[in-house]
């Protein structure tokens, strides 16, 4: 056994421990499809345009509700299950941890809280400022809303969807590719909570809707635009994992 | 070991519990990671699971590499670890045979 292939050893070896950690693409893919399923039920909730909505019983409405915001620690949770069930059969070998790294992921993580507690901030002034000017200018009992509860639960998703993502943050990211998956299904949940709120009795001008329909629509093309990019890099990234296992000796008989 | 050429006498000291080829590929590939699975290693390595039990035993033995014992599920994996022994004697070793070759071969 010569140096150079002592080298291709050590190269070797640290090239499997970095896929497995990574779990060589299925992060990035599976994020990439989630982030995609997560803009297919939405489609199915709101009105697409004027004319066109899906009606659905209430029950499905919750259910898919539920699933459009649980969907970033759906992500989390499958992809150790997958993982354990697609690359196992080599055995485990794990990674030395990079000091590098491991502050880049801490900073996609302190990222992560940082723009759930900005979105939690704004929503809290939100209310802040529509409650005051209920109070100096209160509507005719005929304009009151009708579905006060809704709006209530609404306020849950609020206060509950951002503490859960930043709770599983720091647990189910282990590197850059993961952060940026989380990130962005984090980003679709917190878009997708503004638009339902927007949809939720406020009445904008025509103006003001059409304006933020099309930042809807420009942020939902950068996430699916970014979201068939991940799946193919991700589908790239096992191929390559792939080719360090058959690079792999042969077993002996 | 008296007798000996003094000019080698540097070839006679190198550490032979990592001079062997099989222990040099184990503690080389345990060097480039944190913990490796014994399945890994064997698949790595190209040994066979009798060769590699003996292998690192004898390394166990000379404290240059820990076992790791646990269960996936009711399975029982057997990974190993390598210690900072392991690691100043496969160092050492690099050092020692790169000393000795001719100064056009070195890297």
């Amino acid at each position: 056994m010569n140096t150079v292939e002592l080298s291709k050893l050590e190269c070797l070896t640290k090239d499997y421990a970095a896929f497995q950690a990574r779990k060589s693409g299925l992060a990035t893919a599976l994020g990439g499809l989630l982030a995609i399923v997560m803009f297919l039920l939405y489609c199915l909730l709101v009105p697409i345009s004027n004319g066109f909505r899906l009606h659905w019983p209430r029950p499905v409405v919750r259910i898919l509700a539920i699933l459009i915001f649980a969907t970033p620690l759906l992500w989390a949770a499958l992809k150790p299950l997958l993982g354990r069930l697609l690359y196992r059969s080599l055995g485990e070998v794990k990674l030395k941890p990079e000091v590098t790294y491991e502050r880049q992921r801490w900073y996609w993580v302190y990222g992560i809280v940082m723009f759930l507690l900005l979105f939690q901030t704004a929503a809290l002034l939100s209310f802040i400022q529509g409650f005051l000017g209920y109070l100096s200018h209160p509507p005719a009992v005929g304009q009151i809303p009708t579905d006060l509860p809704s709006h209530w639960r609404s306020w849950l998703w609020v206060g509950v969807m951002p503490c859960a993502y930043a709770l599983m943050a720091p647990w189910c990211i282990r590197g850059r590719e993961e952060a940026r998956a989380y990130s962005v299904l984090v980003a679709q949940g917190v878009i997708f909570t503004v638009a339902g709120f927007s949809f939720r009795g406020v009445n904008y001008s025509a103006a003001s809707e059409a304006w933020w329909g099309a930042v809807w629509f420009i942020l939902q093309m950068v996430i699916l635009g970014w979201a068939t990019l991940a799946i193919i890099r991700g589908r790239k990234e096992h191929r390559e994992y792939l080719a360090i296992l058959r690079n792999l000796p042969r077993e002996e008989a | 070991m008296s007798d000996a050429n003094p000019d080698l006498q540097p070839i006679l000291t190198l550490d032979r519990t990592v001079h062997e080829p099989s222990r040099l590929a184990i503690l080389t590939v345990l060097s480039a990671a944190e913990e490796v699975e014994f399945l890994f290693l064997q698949r790595v390595t190209g040994l066979s699971k009798g060769n590699l039990s003996s292998h690192t035993q004898k390394l166990e033995g000379a404290g240059y590499l820990e076992t790791v014992k646990a269960f996936r599920g009711r399975i029982p994996v057997t990974s190993f670890r390598i210690t900072d022994d392991g690691k100043v004697a496969l160092k050492a070793y690099h050092k020692q045979l790169r000393a000795l070759l001719p100064e056009e071969k070195k890297r």
